[in-house]
């Protein structure tokens, strides 16, 4: 057990400071520079980093990684950015988006380690990460202070196992955590050693006290559906992506929503519209407006748009090995894949351009940056 | 170049219909014609033959524990540690088959939940045990997937303390003993059997089409093999290799209580080769690839040198023994050339995210 107690006069400054004006605040900030997105990658060499890119796709920067990594948590305001390795790694990278600034690494505790995602509280102080509890199996997020180089100041239960994408909802004071229920050591890399027990949940908890707001746990029949990403809608529903961990011949729908007070719904679209995702969502992000969902389905080289109002299937789109995956103004999605490609798309209508990176494989998470 | 086979009549038509170009056409029938070849083939000389494999080892379980039970003699004891051994090897050479029957019904942690680093094997067999519950017993299947399969069937012969045999202290352990051996028994048998029945996965691999629900075309089918054989590359290197350099946190090889850790990294490596080499991919090298060929055949060449477990090889002297490292640097190396070269060169690239994605 990790025994640091939390320091409460932070998490309070972390949560409360920016509370009522966080309508929109990811798109308050705008651009401030040639960057607009950011994703971590692999070269054709093995090596790992982050790419900062252009509008248009041209490289503006690079962060060299030692491992590889998933996702990169944002802050407009201070222009900070932590790219974090993925599951079970234990390394993130702190950056700044403007200054190309010396990046600060830190690392997992001991007896921890990351799943490859994490949040900045709204003002910036506090950044929060999905972590396992290696000795207990239990998912905790843990806590870390901004300002101190990101030390670890405490950590939350994440009431959940194998706790993967968190986001924090619009009242600045609310974490979304997709616990998607596989537990791992590092000792065995990536294998999941508990899948005939899996217990995936997606739960709402408060983020300065850890208490549990709300749990959405799935029927028996869906207990190996992975809960992994999600991403808020205007409404302030939570729309999570899973992947199933079950049989190939029994794959149930891997997209569905629910709220703190309303229960998990998974998407039912009719037979006309039934579409194969392979059991597999790999990213999942809201339009601008917030009023789409897409989801990116890697193994069916597949982007599904939602509705987010009605529930339905609104468009798809194909691209081989899509996974990152970020709304941008006007109603527009960009996509990066697997093979260097960033494609700018309007759900259902025209493709806007498509760029090929060579010597780039765009990792699971695209990010906008403004 | 691989040798190549007829496709089914509805495969051919149902790729004739999708082709637009009649140029494409051409390239995509020749690419289906390969891809269903390396299917068959596949499917012929290593996935059925190590699956059938694995139900005729695990048929015997049964049968010698309950001969072990009734008599205690060391006759019947050697039988069934003979028998383990044998179902434990065959197991080894298909564990990294994860998809079709081996996805179903958690078969693949009921019959050999292992890697187990949180000791839950040991933890849940010693309540039962404690229980003596003879309903946990008969109800074997129902039960959590650590008491189930072969990892638990092993602490049970290897008990040296309180051994089977028909002693009054060991009828409860034989009776779970043998409702353990009977269900994995069953687990081998229905897994091969879905492989092989009419309409079984077999015949899903080899007859693609647009009312098949897994694979529409023979590239689907030979990609999900290049992936099998992708995670059997990752799986050994890294649950099984890597852990015995890095030792951090007391580990436990695969079923090191019945002595059998070496031979089981042996087998996974063997069956890896195998399949690997009847996979053909490097028959879908251009000639100026040869440098994969070369470098894959050395690697392969220092693999077989090795026992898995830091030491050499039968008949291998021991100055030969590769070290851990190579052996995990060179199975890496090959995974890196299946996935940047041959895979790509065979018209089957996995994406980076479709392939690992999280």
């Amino acid at each position: 057990m990790n025994s640091m107690e939390i320091d409460r006069r932070a998490l309070l400054l972390g949560t409360l400071a920016f509370v009522g004006g966080q309508a929109n605040f990811a798109w308050a900030g705008g651009p401030r520079s040639d960057v607009a997105f950011v994703s971590a990658i692999r070269h054709g060499d093995g090596r790992f980093a982050v790419l900062l890119l252009a509008a248009d796709g041209s490289i503006v920067r690079e962060v060299p990684l030692s491992a590889r990594g998933h996702d990169i948590a944002l802050h407009w305001l201070s222009g900070r950015a932590v790219a974090f390795a993925r599951r079970p790694g234990t390394f993130a990278v702190g950056f700044t988006i403007e200054t190309g600034a010396t990046p600060v690494v830190f690392t997992a505790a001991s007896d921890r380690h990351f799943y490859g995602h994490g949040v900045f509280s709204h003002d910036g102080r506090l950044l929060y990460v999905s972590e396992n509890d290696i000795p207990g199996g239990r998912g905790v997020i843990g806590i870390y202070d901004v300002a101190k180089g990101y030390k670890k100041i405490g950590e939350h239960p994440s009431h959940g196992v194998g706790p993967h994408e968190i986001i924090l909802l619009d009242d600045g004071k609310t974490l979304a955590v997709a616990n998607g229920g596989l537990d791992t050591v590092p000792d065995f890399e990536r294998i999941d050693i508990n899948r005939d027990a899996m217990q995936p949940s997606l739960t709402f908890v408060d983020a300065e006290s850890g208490v549990l707001l709300a749990k959405h746990t799935l029927p028996a029949e869906l207990k190996q559906l992975s809960i992994r990403h999600v991403a808020a809608d205007a409404a302030g529903l939570v729309w999570f992506g899973a992947q199933w961990e079950g049989a190939q011949t029994e794959i149930p729908q891997v997209i569905g929503s629910a709220g703190t007070s309303r229960r998990v719904r998974l998407i039912e679209p009719p037979a006309a519209q039934c579409v194969d995702v392979k059991g597999y969502i790999g990213s999942v992000a809201a339009s601008a407006d917030r009023s789409i969902i897409a989801a990116s389905a890697p193994k069916a080289g597949r982007v599904v748009y939602i509705d987010a109002a009605s529930g339905t299937i609104k468009a798809t789109s194909e691209l081989k090995d899509v996974c990152g995956i970020a709304g941008e103004p006007g109603g527009q999605f960009a996509e990066s894949s697997g093979f260097g490609v960033i494609r700018h798309e309007v759900p259902g209508a025209e493709l806007i351009s498509e760029t090929q990176l060579s010597d780039v494989a765009f990792d699971n998470h695209l990010r906008r940056w403004g | 170049m691989m040798k190549k086979r007829l496709m089914p009549l509805a495969a051919v038509a149902m790729l004739a219909i999708s082709a637009i170009a009649a140029g494409s056409t051409q390239a995509v029938a020749k690419d289906a014609q390969s891809h269903y070849a390396l299917v068959q083939t596949t499917l012929e000389q290593h996935i059925l033959p190590h699956f059938a494999a694995l139900r005729t080892a695990a048929a015997q379980l049964p049968e010698d524990v309950a001969s072990t039970c009734r008599t205690g003699d060391d006759g019947a004891r050697e039988k069934l540690t003979t028998a383990f051994r044998n179902t434990v090897l065959a197991w080894a050479g298909v564990s990294f088959v994860r998809f079709g029957p081996m996805s179903v019904d958690s078969r693949r942690e009921r019959l050999s939940f292992w890697p187990d680093p949180r000791g839950i094997v040991n933890r849940q067999l010693r309540q039962v045990l404690a229980s003596s519950d003879m309903a946990v017993a008969d109800s074997i299947t129902k039960q959590s997937a650590a008491v189930q399969g072969l990892p638990a069937l092993e602490v049970l012969i290897e008990d040296r303390d309180v051994p089977l045999g028909p002693a009054p202290q060991s009828v409860f352990r034989c009776k779970l003993a043998e409702a353990i051996a009977v269900n994995i028994s069953h687990i081998a048998e229905e897994i091969d059997t879905d492989w092989t029945k009419p309409g079984g996965w077999k015949d899903k691999m080899l007859r693609p089409g647009s009312d098949n629900e897994i694979y529409k075309e023979p590239r689907d089918a030979a990609s999900e093999l290049v992936k099998t054989l992708l995670t059997g590359f990752q799986l050994i290197a890294d649950s099984e290799i890597k852990p015995q350099v890095e030792k951090k946190r007391g580990f436990d090889g695969p079923y090191a209580k019945a002595n059998l850790s070496k031979a089981y990294y042996a087998a996974g490596i063997t069956s890896l080769d195998k399949l690997y080499q009847v996979m053909g991919l490097e028959n879908f090298l251009d000639e100026d690839k040869d440098w994969v060929k070369n470098w894959v055949g050395g690697a392969w060449r220092t693999l077989r040198e090795s026992d898995g477990a830091g030491g050499a090889a039968a008949g291998v002297p021991k100055q030969y023994a590769p070290s851990l490292r190579k052996v995990f640097d060179m199975l890496t190396g090959i995974r890196k050339l299946v996935v940047g070269e041959m895979s790509q060169a065979a018209g089957l690239a996995v994406g980076f995210n479709e392939l690992d994605g999280d």
